[in-house]
């Protein structure tokens, strides 16, 4: 058996994100559901991926993320010329007391918060010294390991367009993104409304609303978020439905578009975001609604798409909904009789 | 939890179990009755009574679907009712957690309270399934009694092949009409029952067709060959005319043309006092084998009137053979197979000497005379010399291929072989 959150902790949690999403709506005005969306990751210490066109904040966000919050923040500029050292850190020569030596130098990674901007333009060499980092929190250099400073969340950009001489993320970096959250363009009024009030585009000038051991109490609060039986069954039985070759549960139409389905890491991702997001919303339980909202971010990335769907312009977010419009959340519970 | 929460899950448990239960048996129902509809329909069609089977039928069906309702009746698990319970009352999932807590969730019961109560859940379309099989069985009910069929279609088959196998006989004039007349009679009994006849009442008539086809012959044969004696003078007339009545042959004459003669129609018995010449008897004799003979070939038919066959022999013209049947198949009328569909009959057979035919074994390993002849006697394997003709198949034959070559291939083979090399 299990014991709830306390209606009192629940408040707290909640109270402590609210913090942190009415800062970022401060800095980046009408992008509610990436905010949402960034909070959640954070709550559930996932990584993100942001995916959006140039000037659209993607930068400024996670930014305002590590202003937001007092602790150390890291930017890498990924370019095509940029080494694997260049992120982890590596040996250096130094001389000590009359003797040289190699001594670690940590390198941008060792951050609690760090930017990879444009992530696809380093070579895949590159990219992979994230993965250890991403997954273990650990970095290993000349067979030495190093841990990395909790909590660790990387926050990673890309861009869409300018496609030529970039470097597709491998599924298996991929995999490691909690979510990947488009970055959608904002209409007129919002812009009107960023012209009105920024100069030169500078955002208002915002303080720390978290500090380490508050968000370390947030960390322990969405740990304690009772995920329900019949809801993790739901997560399990969606993530099996996304394997056409396995699952009886798959969609007919989805089957056209799917080549590989998405792996019980996306469960896992899944549920940890739906109790990150239950906490946002007040409440001590994972609900169905939180699964159906996090599905599309949580395992759009994490399907390998078949050629038919490029071919059709059918993307990721669209299988999901077919995933899930087929997905019985409760299952078949009641008679067809019986209404 | 809040206590009506609990409440609420059991009514639901309770809800859905019945209407599992009640749905299952209308489905079983509505499968099982038709099904039984069904039977009933093709029985009444069948003219064959239904009322106990179409209630034996219905209670099957009835029992079909309760068992089928009992083996529904289990509900889903708890937590699955308890997932909908929550969904359907817009709890967000505080209803399962609440459920799962150990301390029952007390401290959100509150929360739990304000939420929406539990929706009205009514079991639907029961009747409308039930419905279609009962109204069909009842229409079925109301159907009129067909009285049954006489006889299987086989059965009328079966008797319609033994007329024309009886009608052949007469014909034939394999049967005495008194034994004729006892086989139509049965045949018509048959006919008219009003149950089925049983095959075994068939097939038996069928065999005393076909025994006094088999023995009516060598009576009538004696008959004739004894009133050819007696023509003769070889032998009394008195047996001789015994005999034809016994065979039947007096009945082929007019009663009127025997009474002439001084011969009782029914017992062939002299109705006047023997004549004491023999030259009288054998004249008498004569006289009966000849009236015998014209009512053999048809010219009593008339007055007899013995079927239809009868008299289309009469006419010369549309009589069958004996032993042959119309159209091939017994009793199915149209072009026969000709005579070979006719009868064997071993009655005619030569009075040779029987010793001519005896057969004598041969000494071990001798020759058949006149056929074989030694040649020569030796103790190695004998030398042959290939035969040409024989191809390589022969014995002695070398396997070189030229014997192949020089096969000699009869000329309706030739266009086979041909065509065979020119694949």
């Amino acid at each position: 058996m299990n014991e709830l959150l306390a209606p009192t902790e629940v408040e707290r949690g909640r109270e402590l994100l609210a913090r942190v999403r009415d800062g970022l709506g401060r800095a980046l005005l009408g992008q509610d559901e990436l905010l949402d969306l960034t909070v959640v990751a954070l709550a559930a210490r996932g990584h993100v991926l942001l995916e959006g066109l140039p000037g659209l904040g993607k930068t400024e966000l996670v930014k305002t993320l590590a202003r937001l919050l007092d602790i150390s923040f890291a930017r890498l500029q990924f370019t095509p010329d940029l080494l694997p050292s260049d992120i982890t850190g590596g040996p250096v020569l130094e001389e000590r007391d009359g003797q040289r030596d190699f001594v670690f130098r940590k390198g941008p990674v060792f951050a609690n918060l760090v930017l990879a901007d444009e992530i696809n333009r380093a070579s895949p060499k590159t990219q992979s010294a994230l993965l250890e980092a991403m997954q273990e929190q650990r970095v290993t250099v000349l067979g030495e390991t190093h841990e990395l400073p909790t909590p660790f969340l990387v926050l990673a950009t890309q861009n869409p367009i300018e496609l030529e001489g970039t470097y597709p993320l491998p599924e298996a970096q991929l995999d490691r993104f909690l979510f990947k959250a488009e970055v959608p363009p904002i209409g007129a009024e919002t812009m009107e409304q960023i012209l009105n009030t920024r100069r030169h585009g500078a955002p208002p000038a915002l303080e720390a609303v978290l500090d380490h051991a508050e968000l370390g109490e947030v960390f322990e609060l969405v740990g304690r978020v009772f995920l329900p039986q019949p809801v993790a069954s739901y997560i399990a039985r969606l993530v099996e439905a996304t394997h056409p070759k396995r699952a009886t549960t798959c969609p007919e139409p989805a089957r056209a578009f799917i080549r590989w389905g998405a792996s019980p890491r996306a469960a896992i991702a899944l549920a940890e975001a739906g109790r990150a997001a239950a906490l946002a919303d007040g409440r001590p339980n994972v609900d169905f609604s939180d699964v159906d909202r996090l599905a599309a971010a949580a395992l759009g990335h994490r399907l390998v798409l078949d050629h038919a769907a490029r071919l059709e312009g059918v993307a990721a977010r669209d299988v999901v909904a077919l995933v899930l419009n087929a997905t019985d959340a409760v299952g078949d519970v009641l008679p067809r009789d019986l209404k | 939890m809040a206590a009506n929460h609990r409440g609420d899950l059991e009514r639901l448990t309770r809800t859905v179990r019945r209407a599992r239960f009640w749905g299952a048996c209308a489905d079983a129902f509505f499968v099982a009755g038709l099904l039984a509809a069904l039977i009933a329909l093709v029985l009444r069609l069948q003219g064959i009574a239904v009322r106990p089977l179409f209630f034996i039928v219905l209670s099957l069906a009835a029992l079909a679907a309760l068992v089928w309702g009992l083996w529904a009746w289990r509900a889903p698990p708890p937590r699955n009712l308890a997932a909908w319970l929550d969904r359907a009352g817009g709890h967000r999932g505080l209803l399962l957690a609440s459920l799962a807590a150990s301390d029952g969730g007390a401290a959100w019961a509150d929360h739990l309270k304000h939420r929406t109560p539990m929706p009205r859940l009514r079991t639907r379309r029961l009747l409308a399934r039930a419905l279609p099989p009962l109204v069909l069985l009842a229409l079925i009910a109301f159907l009129p009694d067909r009285a049954p069929a006489p006889r299987g279609r086989l059965v009328a088959s079966a008797l319609l092949d033994l007329a024309g196998e009886l009608d052949a006989a007469a014909v034939a004039g394999e049967l005495d009409p008194a034994t004729e007349e006892k086989l139509r009679e049965r045949l018509a009994e048959l006919g008219e029952r009003d149950g089925r006849p049983a095959w075994t009442e068939i097939d038996a008539l069928a065999q005393r067709l076909a025994v006094e086809r088999e023995t009516s012959a060598p009576r009538r044969a004696a008959a004739h060959e004894a009133l050819s004696s007696a023509a003769a003078g070889e032998s009394p007339l008195r047996d001789a005319l015994r005999q034809a009545a016994d065979a039947g042959l007096l009945a082929k004459v007019s009663p009127a043309q025997l009474r002439q003669l001084g011969v009782d129609p029914a017992t062939g018995a002299m109705l006047t006092p023997r004549p004491a010449a023999a030259q009288a008897q054998a004249r008498l004799a004569q006289a009966v084998a000849d009236a015998v003979r014209a009512g053999d070939t048809g010219q009593g038919a008339g007055e007899r009137g013995s079927g239809r066959e009868g008299g289309k022999k009469a006419d010369g013209r549309q009589g069958l053979r004996p032993g042959e049947r119309r159209g091939g198949i017994p009793g199915k009328g149209g072009v026969t197979r000709g005579r070979g569909d006719a009868r064997l009959g071993f009655l005619n057979d030569t009075k040779g000497d029987p010793g001519r035919f005896k057969a004598t074994r041969l000494p071990d390993h001798a020759p058949a005379p006149g056929v074989s002849r030694r040649v020569d006697l030796r103790t190695e394997a004998p030398e042959t010399k290939p035969n040409p003709d024989r191809g390589s198949g022969g014995a002695g034959a070398a396997a070189t291929g030229k014997a192949t070559g020089r096969r000699v291939i009869r000329p309706r083979h030739r266009d086979v072989v041909k065509r065979y090399h020119a694949r």
